[in-house]
């Protein structure tokens, strides 16, 4: 199980010198889409402001990863609360510069231009609307500014600058009892409530910064009453919570921060992160500092989020108030976690006997999960009727409407034990919509996607109806036998398909072209160069190979063939129709020593030993995302090659020609040793060479030596580093 | 004069006769993200005469959802750091080299210089030395050896760097780095899985790692664990490690019950001293009792050589001292030839 999202892990993130990596995560997998494979879509039912606790598989908080706006976070909503006081006719840009830009000394020379006592606005502010007016409301924003600007000493993290210790490090010098003084000034004088509010929160921050905690909590619980409950209401409540957690008073730190999180959706991220019960008596304590069943119902939630115990949490707050939406997140959490997790908690009975009694707010969410839960352990019946049930209370959103048809139709799959035409009818018009509009799905479908082919494929297999299966789910031993290619090549052909045909043959990776492409290969490789080039006439390709296959080399190099200037280029069809050529001519009996090495030649090279390994490439069979048998098995028997330099030998006439012979003949007999001894071997596949000879004399070594004499075996002496080391020995 | 002087020198005589006198000097490394010394720990460092201490400075991460590598949680310094000659340490999560291109590795030298220095400014600290702890693998040990190089550049400092037992085992693979010496880590050799061994140090499992260290070709030091810490296990895995956390806060809680000597499950969920235990919830707790110090020192004796340079205990931390007798550390260190 990869549990990322523990409340631990945020409070130890730092290293240990002796398990970095830590337990929770060591575990980072490949990079997939969030959801990529769960078939349960929280988004469905859960409202949006709880996505960072959605379950994830690989983030800490789920799409977002970690929470990177410790410094922005308030920037807009700053920037819309001084807009609405200044009135409607502020232009926005200004602010925002203000707000977020402008250094402390320029708010101060624009406060001593807009009081008269200076003549001229800071450079970048000249053209400003908003000081033209200079009213009251203006005045006291640049007031309030002023002294805004002057914390942020003390409460900006500058986290973008990362690497940077000077700007993160708290000035421990700091004195704030000038500032905290006029901050009490204007928050005792103002009379605007939108002002009040914010000089109490300035203050209340400066306090949990500079003062005592005890006077940050004392400040915010006796004004609290005075303000409405927006984000700066939370704000300030977070520094109260924040202050308590100093003096170690977590009952009443851990109140306020679940106060913060269901209060304010902004701060719900910061919340968690600073939640953290410490024993169980500070737990029950903080649970019975709760008003209503509502805050007891929220911090159950948190419990059950933040520390993974949905069942409990579940239980908890059902019995508070079933109708509680506070259910919904851990509802699809559980699920989710479920998908994840083989261990069953128990979640499906509980979620069924919820389901069952019919009283919370989304009766149709609980029946799709207890339906879904059956289905993953196999009772499909029971899967099925759930799913009925929230059929009939389902509301009419989009994405409810579409997890519950995914849902049932993976059953409907699920449940089959033979796929025939009454299933093909039945599943038809889902499968469609599933397929067909893929993009135009709200909830996950890839999972769903993925498996629905996946069971029908095995059903069909099991069925002996492969050309179903393959095109369900493309694989490897369908290629195996040449009846199955040519009635997929029939299939494929086949005018007037019907709908259900049509669907599946849309599922197909392949094109009839492909599958030419693919026989004729083999058949090259079973020397009927007619037949192939019939096939790959019909298949009309045009891709042209990367080197002269005819080319044969004392040292293969690939490389150089393929840098080679070439005069003829070589399609596939090309290559075989000049073999055909040279098979043609070595029969008559013309040239045969020259065409029977140009011939070996290509048969060498169309190996995996070759120049033109892109010539046995094909979509069947080939590095192609959906090919079916990628690399596995390259052609690589010598036989073919070896036939035909033996047939150049016996054509030989002078020594030079033998000694060639000879030598390319050792090449394939050393390829056949590596092929037999060596890439069949499990071990040396995984690199253990131990038992290996240092050497071996082959045969064509041993019979080039009578050909000591000739041009030949000089430049084989030079080139091949091997066989000077035999001739020496 | 005289009259003052004597008592000033009896002072002195009294401290020196405090202090033990180690064959070997020892350090300690320092692994809280703010640098304060309680009394205990004040005591134990003047007691054991001890000059040096391995300070970690921040660990270094590439997150998944970062592009670029990024230092987490710097110390914190105070004035009190200047009594003691201080060498830095970087934990590099490995991942960050998993993905860093080796072009950006120069940056990342160049981007840890800087703060490290700014750290030593903020206490006028200077510190000739570092040491950079990372678990790398063979996948990884190029950018990393490269970045150590980089360092060296740009710093002109001496380098260490800690040795995990299988780097020593497998040296061709995992290769060495171009450090002027390594510490090794003598624990951590076990998987933590919550099974009858314990994961911080086993006998028999360093048994298969002994055999190595002698060819080692780097001069080495040695890294000695002192720390504690529980494991927590849910359906049979481990969930989380319980750091400095004393057992003995199990032992009168009737959410628990002890199962064998160190092990405990929760009899209902509940918070206990910061974490969370759902009802079943095992925690097997983990430690290296003096003996086993004694042993390690034993171990070291008899396959490094007498090549070992210096003893550093992980970590200091009161939690940690408390849990051993006073004249630990001068027994470990007459124990070491």
């Amino acid at each position: 199980m990869k549990k990322i999202f523990s409340k631990k892990l945020a409070i130890t993130l730092i290293s240990s010198l002796s398990v970095g990596a830590g337990i929770v995560l060591a575990c980072a997998g490949d990079w997939e889409e969030e959801g990529a494979s769960s078939n349960f879509t929280p988004e469905a039912f859960v409202d949006s402001s709880y996505k960072p606790f959605f379950y994830s598989n690989e983030n800490f908080y789920y799409s977002i990863g970690h929470d990177t706006q410790h410094d922005t976070r308030f920037n807009e909503s700053n920037v819309n609360d001084w807009a609405t006081y200044l009135g409607s006719g502020t232009p926005r840009p200004e602010l925002e510069y203000l707000l977020r830009t402008a250094t402390e000394g320029s708010i101060d020379s624009v406060a001593g231009y807009t009081a008269g006592k200076l003549k001229t606005l800071p450079a970048g502010m000249q053209s400003f609307q908003l000081f033209k007016k200079a009213d009251k409301k203006t005045i006291a924003f640049l007031t309030y500014l002023s002294l805004a600007k002057k914390t942020e000493v003390f409460a900006v993290n500058n986290f973008e600058y990362e690497w940077d210790y000077d700007s993160k490090k708290k000035n421990p010098y700091y004195n704030a009892r000038p500032l905290n003084n006029k901050l009490t000034q204007e928050f005792t004088q103002a009379k605007d409530p939108f002002l009040k509010q914010r000089y109490w929160f300035q203050l209340e921050r400066s306090y949990f910064f500079n003062d005592s905690a005890q006077k940050a909590i004392s400040f915010f619980d006796n004004n609290e009453k005075a303000f409405p409950k927006n984000e700066l209401y939370y704000r300030s409540m977070a520094y109260a919570a924040g202050a308590c957690y100093k003096l170690k008073n977590y009952t009443k730190a851990n109140y306020y921060y679940s106060k913060v999180y269901d209060g304010s959706n902004v701060l719900k991220t910061v919340a968690h992160y600073s939640f953290h019960p410490q024993e169980e008596n500070d737990w029950k304590a903080t649970l019975a500092l709760c008003a209503n069943n509502d805050e007891k119902a929220t911090l159950w939630q948190m419990l059950g989020v933040f520390y993974g115990d949905q069942n409990r949490a579940i239980q908890e707050i059902y019995a508070l108030n079933p109708r509680s939406e506070k259910l919904n997140l851990l509802l699809a959490r559980g699920v989710n976690s479920e998908e994840n997790n083989a261990a069953n908690s128990g979640l499906d009975d509980l979620i069924n006997h919820i389901a069952q009694a019919g009283n919370t707010s989304q009766p149709s969410m609980w029946h799709m999960a207890a339906g879904y839960l059956y289905m993953r352990s196999g009772n499909t019946q029971q899967a099925a009727a759930s799913f009925a049930q929230a059929e009939k209370k389902l509301p009419k959103e989009k994405a409810v409407q579409e997890q519950l048809r995914i849902l049932k139709l993976l059953n409907t799959v699920a449940s089959t034990s033979r796929a025939d035409s009454k299933l093909e009818k039945a599943i038809l018009p889902d499968l469609e919509w599933l397929l067909n509009d893929q993009s135009k799905i709200e909830v996950r479908k890839q999972a769903a996607i993925n498996s629905i082919k996946a069971a029908l494929a095995l059903q069909y297999k099991n069925q002996q109806e492969l050309v179903k299966a393959a095109c369900f789910n493309n694989y490897k031993e369908f290629y195996e036998d040449e009846k199955n290619i040519e009635a997929m090549k029939s299939f494929l052909n086949k005018p007037n398909k019907t709908p259900y045909e049509a669907l599946y043959a849309k599922q197909y990776p392949l094109t009839v072209n492909d599958l030419l492409e693919y026989q004729a290969i083999q058949l090259v490789y079973k020397e009927n160069l007619s037949e192939a080039i019939a096939k790959l006439e019909a298949a009309a390709l045009t891709d042209v190979l990367p080197g002269n296959p005819f080319t044969g080399r004392l040292q293969d190099c690939h490389d150089c063939d393929h840098e080679a200037p070439q005069k003829i280029k070589y399609t596939k069809l090309a290559l075989i129709k000049k073999m055909k050529d040279m098979e043609d001519k070595i029969k008559a009996g013309t040239d045969v020593y020259t065409n029977a090495m140009l011939l070996a030649n290509a048969y060498y090279n169309i190996t995996w030993y070759g120049n033109a390994r892109a010539f046995y490439d094909s979509k069947v069979d080939g590095p192609f995302y959906y090919s079916v048998n990628f690399f596995e098995n390259a052609p690589s028997s010598m036989d073919l090659a070896t036939k035909y330099y033996t047939l150049g030998l016996k054509a030989a006439k002078t020594d030079e020609q033998k000694a060639k012979c000879h030598f390319m003949l050792a090449k394939c007999e050393r390829n056949k040793y590596y092929d037999e001894k060596i890439f069949s071997s499990k071990n040396s596949q995984d690199g253990d060479h131990g038992s290996q000879p240092d050497f071996l004399a082959w045969n064509g070594f041993v019979s080039l030596k009578q050909y000591a004499n000739t041009q030949f075996y000089k430049e084989a002496i030079r080139e091949c580093g091997y066989f000077k080391t035999y001739t020496r020995k | 004069m005289k009259k003052h002087w004597w008592p000033c020198w009896f002072l002195v005589l009294l401290l020196a006769a405090c202090q033990q006198q180690h064959k070997r000097p020892i350090s300690f490394y320092y692994w809280r993200t703010q640098f304060a010394l309680n009394g205990y720990e004040q005591n134990v460092l003047r007691k054991e005469a001890v000059d040096t201490l391995y300070v970690r400075y921040f660990d270094i991460d590439l997150k998944p959802e970062a592009t670029q590598p990024a230092p987490v949680s710097p110390i914190q310094l105070d004035s009190s750091i200047n009594q003691y000659r201080v060498i830095p340490v970087i934990f590099i999560k490995n991942r960050t080299f998993d993905r860093l291109p080796i072009a950006d590795v120069p940056s990342l030298a160049a981007n840890v210089f800087h703060l490290v220095t700014q750290i030593n400014q903020s206490q006028h600290l200077t510190t000739p030395e570092i040491q950079f702890d990372c678990d790398w693998t063979e996948h990884t040990r190029d950018k990393f050896f490269q970045f150590i190089r980089q360092y060296q550049t740009i710093s002109n400092q001496k380098i260490s760097a800690t040795i995990r037992l299988h780097q020593v085992k497998y040296k061709e693979r995992m290769g060495m780095p171009p450090v002027s010496y390594g510490v090794l880590m003598y624990y951590n050799m076990g998987a933590i899985n919550g099974d009858n061994n314990n994961s911080i140090y086993e006998r028999s499992i360093a048994n298969r790692y002994n055999a190595y260290i002698k060819s080692y070709p780097l001069p080495l030091q040695v890294a000695l664990p002192l720390f504690s810490w529980g494991l927590q296990m849910r359906d049979g895995k481990v969930i989380d490690l319980l750091n400095k956390i004393n057992l003995t806060q199990f032992e009168n809680d009737s959410n628990f019950t002890n199962l064998t000597g160190n092990r405990y499950r929760a009899l209902r969920a509940c918070f206990k001293a910061g974490y969370y235990f759902k009802q079943g919830d095992e925690v097997k707790g983990e430690h290296v009792p003096a003996e086993d110090l004694l042993d390690i020192t034993t171990q070291i004796n008899q396959y490094t050589n007498h090549r070992i340079g210096k003893l550093i205990f992980y970590d200091l931390d009161s939690t940690n001292l408390i849990q051993y007798e006073k004249d630990i550390f001068k027994k470990i260190s007459n124990n070491l030839n």
